[in-house]
């Protein structure tokens, strides 16, 4: 009895000391086999979850995939795949599903310059003959064309290998890696084996897993469910080696070298200047897809120069969405433009200065004596609303040749009382002198126009454009017709747009619009509507056309074909969305694409 | 009778310059001709047109060259796609486009020779973009050097004068009788009609009165009488001239003008330099007058004539850079991206709605300097590696397939005798030859024209 508790008792122990190791090996994964200097990692989930998701059903289902699908343009696409299927005698779905059964790995490395991919396969046996007849076909292809042979078979360290366009194929049991740097293939080969040498009990000391940022990373990304069955592929971007090697400097270097990649960027560039590392998320669910990446954060990173963008302390929040039914797109952010102008010394070098210092001059001319930065900007609150929507047909039964969409611009006034007098004059001399100069240009003339709504008390001030009563427009009016440029007051709230219709339609639908308090905590929100994104590009095909013609060398058909399965596509989409924040500890970026899977919706 | 090589062009026979070619055991008519005529005549042949005019006569590829009838089911399909493009391109007034859109025509007309002459014209009745600047009128007179291409050169003449990219252009715009701007006229008499030496200063002062109160209003031509001055002028030796009309129909009158008209086109046409007697031009002048100044009868005769096919005219021209390269696009049967392509052909000199000057671009041995010969070169790389451009609708190996070429020899063979004017020397087709040995088949088609943009001899027409 006792021996045999003696013998259990080591049997426990030895399964004991044998289980880390074996839960070690069924972890071995690329991240042991790629060395630290690796700058990018991603980790793709395998096909089935893609393949099997029932959007995918959905989707297929919709009438556009199917017309598209049994039409012309892809014809040439279907034969490809078709003689692919016949030649390796496998269905091209079950190759991918074989071919990433246990995932597939994605990285790129700094030091040697090369991207390497993994994919788990469904077994070592499969993986060997799926290899060996895609060999055979490339030599037999090659031997009918009477060209050398294209693959060059090797072994390194008892690894079967190939060559074949200057790539590294290896075969590393069930694991596929293809590599376009053959000393990085010699590394990751070198790695691999020390893993899976039984008697080594450690993976090495400077893989990707050892890298001091990985912790960091896992600790970043641990907010996100490893669970969660969404999930597509996770990624790992190292800014710190990306920065070390002089990759995107300009990204990476936190500076812009103009007003308008400041206004849009400046917060962003200013995180990623200094953060070491990013994470992502790419996601499926039933709605869609969702990515999302973090990075860490810090507010003194923006120094005061930057908190124009995210606010003091990295508080600025945006306000709500301006919701219209058609709209385009939308986008709410915080923006001290006041600040950002004022401080323009701290942002800009010296000739983008010297550019503002004369904008400035001419604006507060303009501005009849107002200081624009000061008077003008810092009389309006940093949270901004910006709204684009399709152009209202106004012009009888003539149309501009190219019709372009509306967009209109919100803030709140601090001083409405004072600051309507002055813009109202304002506007006038815009007008005034856009006409004059219309007229030097033989363009046609803005007639003026203004309109109290009693209802809702809302001001509006816009011109139209007249069209010449001796001119015929055999071609469509020409591309100002889009405009009638407005100004508008409602409440608190200024408003200008591009066009009157675009003002007067933001007051009806949002008469609470100016008096509702945000309870958005984002600092930017933006979202946008596949449909009506469609209609627009599709009212405007012959321009998409012309330009590809131009673009692409292609001709009409090849053009037309070309455009509409872009506009095909773009009708899967129901809504692209999404949101940026900056907290203390880090930032991030949400952005998620909704699809119009369902049959009965779709056009 | 032919023309021998040698012969200088002062003691060529007119008549038997000017009179048909006709192929004889020692001439025949192969591809090398045909590919010249093709060169001369339009922008080169793709190998169909090729094999296609091996089997006619050479006046019948002529007279398919001039064939601008709507009724054609090619033109007409043409038209219609060019038509839509420019409305698009119209529409958004963008210069770059615009000039796009021309190299598509110029890329893809079936009546390449419509297009080679509305280049020509836009070379004489040269305006530039930069002080128009507004690409709706660039266009709407490049539809009417278009519409007069091969047709009456006094329309042209008349309807150009009105033309408000002209006006502008030449400050005519707003030209009164208190002070008349001498430049229209002068460049009129000068540039476009007689030449130096045909005019005297009083006749520019009177012919600048006669279009006092030309003006521009809205981008259209309008005449203001009350800005005319209706006095009785006197032109070129005629008298009581008042109007703008009628002092164009005097200068349009002067012997000088045909002879003027002809040799530029004996220029354009036959040869750089030097400058032909006007005996061996005499037989041209007096087909244009009889046939009421209409182009197409002595564009006709010119690509007919010994003087082009009997092989005299052989590398006497300098391709310009819209010559040289829609010659490579079009016998590679390529598309590319012609936005980029346009901006390039500025780097060599010839961007198109931007010509240098009033005079136009010089053309000949001005082409050529240090600077655009690598220039030439670079732009055939770039081209050739766009990835946006595309050859018989695929790459160049596909190409390589359908022209059967498929060896080296064969490569070369090809190059030589649809691109070349000058055949290659036999130290020449060596030295390429061991180039393209050490390149594979696949490439060898790319490898070859590179090598072959380098040389001098790509370069001649």
């Amino acid at each position: 009895m006792f021996q045999f508790c003696l013998q259990f008792a080591l049997a426990v122990c030895f399964v004991g000391q044998l289980l880390p190791q074996q839960v070690e090996t069924e972890e071995v994964s690329p991240l042991d086999w790629l060395p630290n200097t690796t700058a990018l990692y991603a980790k793709f989930e395998p096909a089935d979850q893609l393949l099997d998701h029932p959007l995918r059903k959905q989707i297929e289902s919709l009438p556009i995939v199917k017309k598209l699908w049994d039409g012309e343009q892809l014809k040439q696409a279907k034969v490809g795949i078709a003689t692919f299927e016949l030649i390796t005698a496998t269905p091209v779905e079950t190759v991918a599903r074989k071919l990433t059964a246990g995932g597939l790995h994605l990285a790129v490395d700094a030091q040697s310059q090369g991207a390497v991919l993994f994919a788990k396969t469904e077994s070592e046996k499969w993986l060997r003959q799926y290899i060996k007849r895609l060999v055979l076909l490339a030599r037999n292809d090659a031997n009918t064309k009477q060209n050398a042979n294209p693959v060059k078979e090797m072994i390194y360290e008892g690894i079967q290998g190939y060559e074949y366009q200057s790539n590294i194929i290896a075969l590393m049991g069930p694991w596929l890696m293809v590599t376009n740097k053959s000393n990085l293939a010699k590394t990751v080969v070198d790695r691999y084996k020390q893993t899976m040498d039984v008697s080594m009990r450690n993976p090495p000391p400077e893989s990707l897993r050892h890298s001091p940022s990985y912790e960091a990373w896992q600790a970043l990304a641990d907010g996100a469910n490893n669970s969660d069955k969404t999930k597509l592929a996770s990624m790992f971007l190292n800014l710190d080696i990306l920065r070390s090697a002089g990759s995107a400097k300009e990204l990476l270097g936190g500076k812009t070298k103009d007003f308008g990649g400041e206004l849009i960027l400046g917060g962003i560039l200013g995180v990623l200047h200094e953060t070491p590392f990013a994470v992502g998320e790419l996601s499926l669910s039933d709605q869609g897809l969702a990515l999302k990446w973090k990075v860490p954060n810090d507010p003194k990173w923006m120094g005061e120069a930057r908190e124009f963008y995210v606010g003091p302390g990295s508080t600025g929040t945006a306000p709500n969405l301006l919701s219209l039914d058609g709209a385009i797109g939308s986008l709410s952010t915080y923006r001290n433009l006041s600040q950002m102008w004022l401080r323009s010394g701290d942002l800009f070098d010296q000739k983008v200065n010297d550019e503002l210092a004369q904008a400035d001059n001419t604006l507060t001319t303009l501005f009849s004596g107002k200081d624009f930065g000061e008077d003008i900007l810092g009389a309006i609150e940093p949270q901004l609303q910006v709204v684009v929507a399709p152009q209202a047909k106004n012009q009888g039964n003539q149309l501009p040749a190219v019709q372009l969409p509306s967009f209109a611009l919100c803030g709140t006034m601090k001083s409405p009382t004072l600051l309507r007098r002055d813009l109202r004059r304002i506007y006038q001399n815009a007008i005034g002198f856009f006409n004059i100069v219309g007229a030097m240009e033989g363009n046609p003339q803005l007639d003026m126009e203004s309109e109290k709504d009693p209802k809702s008390e809302a001001e509006f001030y816009w011109a139209e454009y007249v069209p010449d009563s001796d001119k015929q427009y055999a071609n469509g009016l020409p591309i100002q017709f889009n405009f009638q440029p407005c100004l508008a007051f409602h409440r608190n709230k200024v408003i200008v747009s591009s066009h009157v219709q675009l003002a007067r339609h933001i007051v009806q639908a949002n008469d609470e619009f100016s008096t509702s308090v945000s309870e958005n905590t984002n600092h930017t929100q933006f979202s946008m509507d596949g449909v009506a994104l469609t209609t627009i590009l599709r009212t405007n095909r012959e321009q998409l056309i012309s330009n590809n013609v131009l673009e692409k060398g292609h001709t009409r058909n090849q053009a037309e074909s070309e455009v509409d399965i872009l506009l095909s596509l773009l009708e899967i989409v129901r809504e692209f969305h999404g949101s940026m924040d900056f907290a203390p500890e880090s930032a991030s970026l949400l952005i998620q694409l909704e699809l119009n899977a369902d049959p009965n919706g779709s056009k | 009778m032919s023309i021998s090589r040698d012969e200088a062009l002062d003691q060529l026979d007119p008549d038997v310059a000017w009179a048909a070619w006709k192929k004889s055991d020692r001439q025949p008519w192969d591809r090398s001709r045909i590919c010249l005529l093709w060169r001369r005549g339009g922008f080169g042949a793709n190998e169909q047109q090729i094999q296609r005019s091996l089997q006619l006569e050479p006046a019948e590829v002529v007279d398919k060259l001039c064939a601008t009838n709507d009724s054609d089911l090619r033109l007409s399909s043409f038209s219609a796609d060019s038509a839509a493009l420019a409305s698009a391109v119209r529409a958004s007034g963008d210069m770059n486009k615009l000039t796009a859109w021309w190299i598509h025509r110029l890329l893809n007309s079936p009546v390449p020779l419509l297009e080679k002459m509305t280049v020509f014209w836009h070379g004489h009745f040269a305006t530039g973009a930069e002080k128009v600047q507004d690409a709706e009128l660039m266009f709407q007179q490049n539809e009417l050097l278009r519409k007069f291409a091969l047709g009456d050169f006094r329309q042209l003449t008349h309807q150009i004068s009105k033309d408000p990219a002209m006006l502008i252009y030449l400050d005519s715009a707003t030209n009164r009788k208190a002070h008349a701007n001498e430049n229209y006229a002068r460049e009129l008499m000068e540039l476009f009609c007689l030449g130096e030496g045909n005019y005297s200063e009083a006749d520019v002062q009177q012919l600048a009165k006669c279009f006092t109160g030309w003006e521009i209003r809205r981008k259209q031509f309008r005449f203001n009488s009350y800005q005319h001055d209706d006095s009785e002028k006197q032109l070129l030796g005629s008298s009581g001239i008042v109007t703008g009309e009628q002092a164009i129909d005097v200068v349009l009158k002067q012997d000088a003008m045909p002879r003027f008209i002809v040799g530029k086109l004996f220029q354009f046409f036959i040869c750089d330099e030097p400058t032909p007697p006007g005996s061996l031009l005499a037989p041209l002048e007096k087909l244009f007058v009889d046939s009421n100044f209409t182009l197409e009868p002595v564009i006709k005769t010119i690509l007919r004539s010994n003087m082009l096919l009997s092989g005299w005219s052989i590398g006497r021209r300098i391709r310009s850079p819209i010559e040289l390269t829609i010659e490579l696009l079009r016998a590679l049967e390529s598309n590319t991206n012609l936005t980029k392509f346009a901006a390039s052909l500025k780097r060599l000199g010839q961007a198109l709605y931007f010509p240098p000057n009033v005079k136009g671009w010089p053309g000949g041995r001005s082409w050529i300097n240090s600077s655009t010969l690598i220039g030439r070169a670079n732009l055939v790389f770039d081209l050739l590696n766009d990835p946006n451009s595309s050859f018989a609708g695929g790459t160049l190996g596909k190409l390589t397939q359908k022209l059967g070429i498929s060896n080296f020899e064969s490569c070369i063979n090809w190059i030589d005798s649809t691109l070349l004017a000058a055949p290659l020397s036999s130290n020449e087709r060596k030295q390429l030859l061991q180039i393209l040995e050490s390149v594979g088949q696949d490439t060898m088609l790319k490898q070859a024209l590179l090598e072959v943009a380098a040389l001098p001899r790509m370069h001649l027409s």
